[in-house]
């Protein structure tokens, strides 16, 4: 079965969708919300969720939480003897999520639908989409999560209405769309974002202006400290939801440490932080050309909206009181379930759509001539714009910079700048191209961006008429041959040239055969090199690929060679 | 009605303006095919939808010619003024009278042709202040319509006023969203223009690469017949096709029509290449011994053949040449950029250079000023196209000065003092790659030797908001931070200060930008 889950920095949470509507599903203590924490005992038990969290407190250096924010760096979080990267740590909730499901159902979960904030670039979708592969789970569809949270709004009555914005603050991400619901078609507009803006950063306010005021021992552990001042100060920011003071107490050793916050001060802490939320509305407004007035809701979705401040903050934004329909730790679950019973193609759901946007822009660096005649590198040219409409296919045509040219190396970026340097690189390919005068050479560049958010790019050399391919997106594990073959399909329709694997494929086989050829030390050395380069090609990354070619191509060659000896 | 045409084919319906049955076409056309895998199909259906509710495409192409044509005028020219919605809209905040007042205001201060009198400057700054320190700037309608107003106002009005440009793209955050795709389009505008007015102030500048075709193009032909030859036909066609990619609107403001006719036509076909910097110094210098001649008062003298003269004087003038490189880079032997070197790869250079110290027309201090300014210029291109490791040890470099200078005054004083000197002392201790000390070297030896010459005033190739940031950076008050730029007649304290924010400023800006900044500062 497919399940929907709400992969988030601070909580997770599970739905299906059964009987013509979206669960929850409880966990193991009964709660609809498990806290996206791991721990790791000594003894290598592990712990997921509230008991997690507990740990936490207590032995900071066994437990972690907030992990999601380093999903898809290679930033590596030690517990206790183990470490793990993000993406392996939300394997874990994913996990125990399903666990759950599954004890709930009695069915056994496949797939799953997991939201990804709608400005999660393109690594940090990736690692997810490894996450729920880690975990055991097929990733069906990763959705974006403000898209989430107005598919469970507008499936609510699917009524129609008029243009309405999510405002989706959770624990880190920050997220914005711009939704319109006609006839059950539920189209996302425009989506914009800040994917370092979330309620963490408002507990991270507070513990800096503790650290200003008091002086707290330096003989405490500093990881120690600051899971407790983070752990207190987090306290402090929720009772402020409800109180206009807040008082708490911290002890360390020997020593008592009290807070004690206003409503005011903790406002004027943050007001950094409100005034960041302000440029990516506007954007997602002024890219769907509507005015602030012409929005029938808002929406709020994510833990971090019930602080009052945040609350006050909106109110003035858009001058009116934001909707509470939808509960807003709820709704990403619930809308996720409902993606997952689209995906499946339940018959409650027959007449709902669901259209998404690529919330970023896409495209290659480029050079050009400045004005003073000199060649300026490090230019974007997008190829998609951000908002449109996915799934979509685009070419652009690109000529060669100088003369007698050999090669064109490509490096494909996501971002907003005009200076690749500010936008995040997603890949590179290299490939050689017939010598001829600068700007003689064309090179058509063809980028397809599905509604999986995966990326894959073909260039077409006009000379040669000789296409090149490059998918971009992950896949370390390999869906199943029928899936694969409906995926390459699917993109088929799009392209009209396969994938350029053979290179690869022929140095595999080539290893394969040395293998059989040689015994002992030499045929263990190929073994050896052939896992790797597997490797590598499962993470598809096609510089790391292309090394690890060559590197392979040159043991092989003087191998063959050693042996004709 | 005439007969079907796109794009309501691909919807199945007849055109028609009304939104609700566009809307619902797309909605069954849309649940008729899967959009997630027929993609092609479903991109044309969304464009196809997106072109009906537009409303341009009632009638076939061809009958509605006249509109776009329309259309495209409008979108060349400036963004035009905040245009109000016919509809009255629905404000979620409320304004006055005092409101109504202040904005017309505002609109009248910058309605009028000539420069804004200082008087107006100031009061429209301090409209500035009760607009940006106002409440209702919280709400975000009230916001972006203040934004979009200034944003138009200043496009619209260019130059006018300029001088409020860099506060409020500051209180904005525009820097930041200048190279956004599809912000606001006055902001981008804004800041092209910005930038092509600097772009103007360094062609008119006599330094600059491209100033003699600038000139050329701007004033026609300047006297002396050596000038005129000098002008290569490839930086010429160069000059004319960056300008109108990247600033079209000085061709319009600057040129003259027949002048530009005349040299395009000399230079068709000529491919568009970068400077050769050898053959620039030698084309400036055979322009500039022109000008000695006729500095010199003596112009009824005809033009010395100067082939005549290179023969025999040719030992000599090696000699001359060389020590001036020696002179200029004192790493340059062991860098591989000797007279030898010069020789080898630009033989016209070495001619040109030749042919210069022979020239009798020039006086020796002339001559080792221009010279020297000539090389000067040579190294400041050499810096632009520093390769990318050197730029990063540039930033590093930076980045570590600037610590030093903050924390420790002694430094700072000293790097005042001489700062080729400091800059070797210090930069002994740091790793960088050779060539990367031998081109610092250079720039900071060449501000030492600067010093001595008039030049004109330095801080007027410093923009305005770079003395903003100097000011909110370093707290010294404004006049002080100019003094600080030109005099020793300042406490010390403000010195080091304005001088150890302004490096601040230098890490954060890309180092072809630094490379310009410093020398003019320095």
């Amino acid at each position: 079965m497919i399940v929907g889950i709400d992969l988030g920095t601070t909580n997770s949470a599970a739905a299906v969708f059964e009987n013509g509507e979206a669960r929850l599903i409880p966990n193991a203590l009964g709660d609809v919300l498990t806290p996206s924490a791991v721990a790791i005992l000594a003894d290598g038990t592990t712990l997921v969720g509230k008991p997690a969290l507990n740990h936490w407190a207590l032995k900071p250096a066994e437990a972690v939480t907030s992990f999601k924010r380093f999903i898809g760096t290679n930033r590596t979080i030690k517990l206790g003897r183990y470490s793990f990267k993000a993406e392996d740590l939300s394997a874990i909730v994913l996990r125990s999520l399903k666990e759950d499901i599954e004890a709930a159902t009695g069915e056994e979960v496949t797939e799953a639908v997991i939201t990804v904030p709608a400005y999660f670039n393109d690594k940090q979708r990736k690692a997810t989409r490894r996450a729920g592969e880690l975990a055991g789970l097929k990733v069906a569809r990763l959705l974006n999560e403000p898209t989430a949270a107005a598919l469970a709004f507008g499936i609510a009555d699917k009524e129609d209405r008029e243009p309405f914005l999510v405002f989706d603050l959770g624990g880190g991400t920050f997220d914005v769309s711009i939704v319109e619901m006609f006839d059950a078609i539920i189209e996302v507009r425009a989506s914009s974002g800040d994917n370092r803006l979330g309620g963490d950063d408002f507990t991270n306010a507070i513990v800096a202006h503790w650290m200003e005021t008091e002086t707290f021992p330096s003989d405490v552990r500093r990881n120690l400290l600051d899971a407790r001042l983070f752990q207190a100060a987090d306290t402090a920011r929720r009772m402020l939801t409800d109180e206009t003071e807040a008082r708490v107490a911290l002890t360390l050793g020997e020593r008592r440490f009290d807070l004690s916050i206003t409503a005011d001060r903790f406002e004027a802490l943050a007001e950094p932080l409100l005034t960041r939320l302000r440029d990516p509305i506007l954007r997602s407004l002024r890219d769907s050309d509507l005015r602030i007035e012409a929005l029938s809701d808002i929406v709020l979705v994510g833990g971090a909206t019930r602080m009052p401040i945040v609350r006050k903050a909106i109110t003035k934004m858009f001058g009116r009181f934001p909707n509470h329909i939808v509960h807003p730790d709820h709704a990403v679950a619930i809308g996720a379930a409902i993606q997952a019973g689209l995906v499946a193609r339940n018959a409650a759901l027959e007449e709902v759509r669901l259209t998404d946007i690529c919330p970023f822009t896409l495209g290659i660096e480029v050079t050009e001539h400045d004005s003073h005649g000199r060649l300026r590198p490090g230019l974007f040219s997008p190829i998609i714009s951000r908002n449109s409409p996915t799934p979509i296919s685009r070419t652009n045509n690109y000529a060669s910079m100088s003369d007698n040219q050999s090669h064109i190396r490509l490096n494909i970026y996501q971002g907003e700048s005009r200076e690749v340097a500010n936008n995040i690189l997603l890949g590179t390919m290299e490939f050689p191209i017939p010598r001829k005068p600068a700007g003689q050479v064309s090179i058509d560049c063809r980028f397809t961006y599905d509604s999986s958010g995966m990326l894959d790019v073909d260039v077409t050399i006009a000379e040669t008429g000789k296409t090149l391919s490059v998918l971009i997106a992950d896949d370390s594990e390999a869906p199943s041959p029928e899936q694969l073959e409906a995926r390459r399909k699917q993109l088929a329709a799009l392209k009209t040239h396969p994938r350029d694997m053979a290179e690869n494929q022929y140095v595999v086989g080539w290893a394969a055969r040395l293998y059989e050829e040689f015994i002992d030390d030499r045929r263990e050395h190929i073994g050896r090199m052939l896992l790797h380069f597997e490797g590598v090609l499962e993470t598809q990354e096609p510089r790391a690929i292309t090394e690890a070619r060559d590197a392979m191509t040159a043991a092989l060659t003087e191998m063959e060679q050693d042996g004709r000896l | 009605m005439s007969a079907a045409h796109w794009p309501w084919t691909v919807l199945d319906i007849a055109p028609t303006e009304d939104r609700k049955t566009i809307r619902e076409a797309y909605s069954r056309r849309l649940k008729a095919l899967d959009h997630e895998a027929e993609t092609e199909a479903y991109m044309a259906l969304r464009q196809a939808r997106d072109a009906a509710l537009s409303g341009q495409f009632l009638h076939p192409e061809g009958e509605e010619e006249d509109e776009q044509a329309g259309g495209e005028v409008e979108a060349e020219a400036p963004p035009p003024m905040a245009d109000e919605p016919q509809d009255k809209p629905v404000f979620t905040v409320e304004y006055d009278e005092s409101d109504d007042r202040r904005f017309q205001r505002v609109v009248d201060l910058f309605l009028g042709e000539d420069a804004l009198a200082a008087a107006d400057a100031e009061e429209l700054d301090a409209h500035l202040d009760t607009l940006f320190a106002d409440e209702r700037m919280g709400d975000l309608g009230h916001y972006a319509r203040i934004e979009a107003w200034l944003a138009q106002l200043l496009a619209e009005r260019y130059p006018r006023g300029v001088a409020l440009f860099p506060r409020v793209a500051e209180y904005f955050h525009w820097a930041d969203r200048a190279h956004e795709l599809g912000v606001h389009p006055a902001i981008p505008w804004l800041f092209n223009a910005y930038e092509a007015d600097s772009v103007v102030s360094q062609l008119d500048a006599p330094g600059h690469a491209y100033h003699r075709e600038w000139v050329e193009l701007t004033s026609g032909k300047p006297k002396g017949p050596l000038w005129v030859r000098a002008i290569d036909k490839t930086r010429m066609a160069n000059l004319i096709a960056t300008i109108r990619r990247d600033y079209p609107w000085l061709e319009q403001q600057h040129w003259q029509q027949d002048l530009v006719a005349r040299w395009e036509k000399k230079t068709a076909g000529t491919n568009v290449k970068g400077p050769n910097i050898w053959v620039w110094i030698a084309l400036a210098f055979v322009a500039l011994s022109a000008l000695g001649r006729l500095a010199d008062g003596d112009s009824s003298r005809t033009a010395a053949n100067p082939m005549a003269l290179a023969v025999e004087q040719s030992a000599a003038a090696d000699r001359q040449i060389a020590a001036f490189i020696d002179q200029r880079f004192p790493q340059a032997q062991a860098d591989g950029r000797s007279l030898d070197t010069l020789r080898a790869k630009s033989p016209r250079a070495y001619s040109t250079l030749q042919k210069a110290i022979g020239t009798s027309s020039m006086s020796d201090e002339m001559r080792t000023r221009f010279l020297m300014r000539e090389i000067t210029d040579v190294y400041y291109q050499i810096i632009d196209r520093m390769p990318y490791e050197l730029q990063v040890a540039d930033a590093r470099f930076r980045a570590a000065t600037v610590k030093k200078l903050k924390d420790n005054p002694r430094d700072c004083a000293r790097f005042i003092g001489n700062p080729a000197a400091y800059w070797r002392e210090g930069n002994s201790a740091a790793a960088v790659s050779a060539d990367y000390q031998y081109q610092m070297s250079a720039v900071f030896h060449d501000q030492y030797v600067d010093r001595e010459w008039p030049l004109a005033p330095r801080t007027a190739e410093i923009s305005g908001p770079l003395i903003e940031r100097l000011i909110r950076r370093s707290g010294v008050p404004e006049d002080r931070v100019r003094a600080a730029l030109h005099s020793p007649d300042v406490p010390q304290a403000d010195l080091c200060r304005t001088i150890g924010s302004l490096y601040e400023i230098l890490t954060e800006i890309p180092a072809k930008e630094a490379s310009k900044i410093l020398p003019a500062v320095l």
